[in-house]
């Protein structure tokens, strides 16, 4: 990385600009990128791992060591906050400030908070993890880490969303773009979130199944008001950034924005049908969760509709391959799950792995694709390096679509064949829980396909970021053909 | 009875919250609207490219045409 020219260099290359170039602030943007980066893929790996173990415990429970770290109930929540908070949280931190920096188009600034934040971050992860290994775990989903690592990731969180506002309020661009939008809503609506639920259910716990309704307030919102926000703008800047055509209707997307926050932080009371609570809450939530409906089909009509015709530009792209993948899951697993709010629907797929199959269907199928991509397009950005292998990029783009599709459609055919069967008086539960065992080894099938394809991964980012190849600041990284390449042409060495 | 006045303090908080919460979403879109960022739907569209990444380039390919 030495042969790269510094900031000012590059600065002083391009000339003065009324608004700093974007090779520019992807130098600068480097270190505190790749940090988040190398962390974020540790945490995958580290989750993955744990997927794994949990998953073949579900279908063989004697294949593993009867020790206490091992037992499901750990190892599962294990996975959920290595995957959610250690691999999502750090690169969407990653890829958000990104695009926060490039879309503000002025000077870094406080870059120190991005460093503090991701440091305490990763420390109250890392801290929090020994802790639900060893026993110190609370009984909440999504909220599972010990108490004394809460005020670590609260600060890292408020820094964070501290350093979006200063980027936001600093920018020399005339112009808001949707991704902008998203992104500082994103780091807006999580600290809120967060506070809230640590407070109502922690410090000053309320009283009976208020708590319930808290916990599933921030579970589903943690997806829908975090992790969707960050990916819809990755997506939203991707899309049309690598086709280089611009979105199809900018007024649809902020539509889909304004949208997406009225309607989405009531739909979490879905996860509550048939609980101990007031109908109505319930009833608004699965109200909620149908008008989801709107912001989801206008973020559908704009992604697909701005790649029409360029199928085979995005079969060419790393990048596009799997930001369009994701796109393509958005639409579905948001579809999905509004369908699954209706109490007719949800009365067969509640308490059953049709739910497990969901979250992953979002989570993965989409949120993690368009981090995949945004990072393929970002890395050579960041570096100036090429990705050494294509080949590993081919082999992990296809085990994690395969690998989500199976786990998909094997979990929510499982799933629901398992709603009905649990409400048949006729057939004892023993034997509804057997019969998921097919289903369940599916899913651990799919898990090894999903590891490969991050093992593939992981390689190849330590091999670029230690052996990659070096181009010079406008040649243009490997991946990305030069600037005279119209969309859907090869490169001249095809 | 002492829990129940804690609980009627934190609350109050959290009330403090949202509303702060609200305030600053409306701000946001007043915000928006007086800057005019409802407005030429067209260059914001466009704001994403720029001499260095410009509109009609394709910016990220595999070197090779493998279908795979």
């Amino acid at each position: 990385m030495d042969s790269l020219l510094s900031p000012e260099e590059r600065l002083g290359n391009l000339g003065a600009r009324d608004q700093v170039s974007l090779s520019w602030i992807d130098a600068s943007m480097r270190s505190v990128c790749l940090f988040f980066f190398i962390a974020a893929l540790s945490w995958l790996l580290i989750g993955t791992a744990f997927a794994l173990i949990a998953s073949f415990s579900l279908h063989s429970p004697d294949l593993f060591p009867n020790w206490e770290w091992l037992t499901f109930g750990r190892i599962r929540s294990a996975h959920l906050n290595s995957v959610a908070l250690g691999w999502g949280n750090n690169v969407a931190y990653g890829v958000a400030i990104w695009i926060m920096a490039r879309l503000s188009r002025s000077e870094i600034r406080h870059k120190g908070l991005l460093t503090i934040a991701g440091v305490f971050w990763n420390i109250g992860l890392f801290v929090g993890m020994i802790g639900m290994l060893s026993g110190d775990i609370t009984s909440v989903e999504w909220l599972e880490m010990p108490a004394y690592v809460v005020p670590l990731l609260a600060v890292s969180y408020v820094l964070i969303g501290a350093w979006g506002v200063l980027a936001f309020a600093y920018k020399s661009n005339e112009h808001v773009y949707v991704s902008q939008w998203y992104i500082l809503a994103a780091f807006f609506w999580f600290p809120w979130l967060y506070t809230i639920v640590q407070t109502m259910i922690f410090f000053e716990p309320a009283l009976g199944t208020v708590q319930s309704i808290v916990n599933w307030w921030f579970g589903h919102n943690a997806l829908g008001l975090w992790f969707t926000p960050i990916a819809v703008a990755s997506a939203y800047y991707f899309l049309p950034k690598v086709l280089g055509v611009p979105i199809r209707s900018y007024y649809l997307s902020l539509l889909g924005f304004w949208s997406l926050a009225l309607f989405y932080n009531w739909a979490g009371m879905h996860h509550l049908i048939g609980g101990p609570i007031p109908v109505w809450v319930t009833s608004a939530g699965t109200v909620a969760s149908i008008m989801m409906v709107i912001p989801v089909i206008v973020t559908a009509i704009n992604h697909h509709f701005t790649t029409i015709g360029h199928f085979k530009t995005v079969w060419q792209s790393p990048t596009l391959r799997f930001v369009v993948f994701g796109a393509m899951n958005y639409t579905l697993s948001s579809l999905l799950g509004s369908t699954m709010a209706l109490r007719e629907v949800n009365v067969v797929t509640h308490f059953t792995h049709a739910t497990v199959g969901h979250a992953h269907h979002g989570a993965y199928g989409f949120f993690t694709m368009v981090m995949f991509g945004s990072i393929y397009y970002m890395m050579p950005r960041l570096l100036h390096r090429e990705w050494p292998s294509a080949m590993l990029i081919r082999v992990h783009f296809w085990c994690a679509v395969i690998g989500i599709t199976l786990m998909a459609v094997a979990l929510h055919i499982g799933g629901w064949i398992q709603g009905l069967e649990m409400n048949n008086p006729e057939i004892i539960f023993l034997q509804t829980v057997r019969n998921t065992l097919p289903w369940l080894q599916a899913r651990s099938i799919s898990g090894i396909l999903l590891a490969t394809g991050h093992v593939a991964f992981f390689i190849n980012f330590i091999w670029m970021i230690f052996f990659g190849k070096k181009v010079g600041p406008f040649q243009g990284p490997t991946l990305i053909p030069p600037f005279w390449q119209k969309p859907g042409e090869a490169a001249p060495d095809a | 009875m002492l829990r129940m006045i804690e609980w009627h303090y934190c609350l109050t908080f959290i009330v403090f919250l949202g509303v702060l919460f609200f305030t600053s979403a409306i701000c946001a879109l007043i915000w928006a609207a007086k800057k005019g960022h409802f407005l030429n739907m067209e260059a914001q569209a466009r704001s994403i490219f720029d001499d260095e990444e410009p509109e009609g380039i394709c910016t990220d390919a595999f070197k090779n045409k493998s279908f795979f």
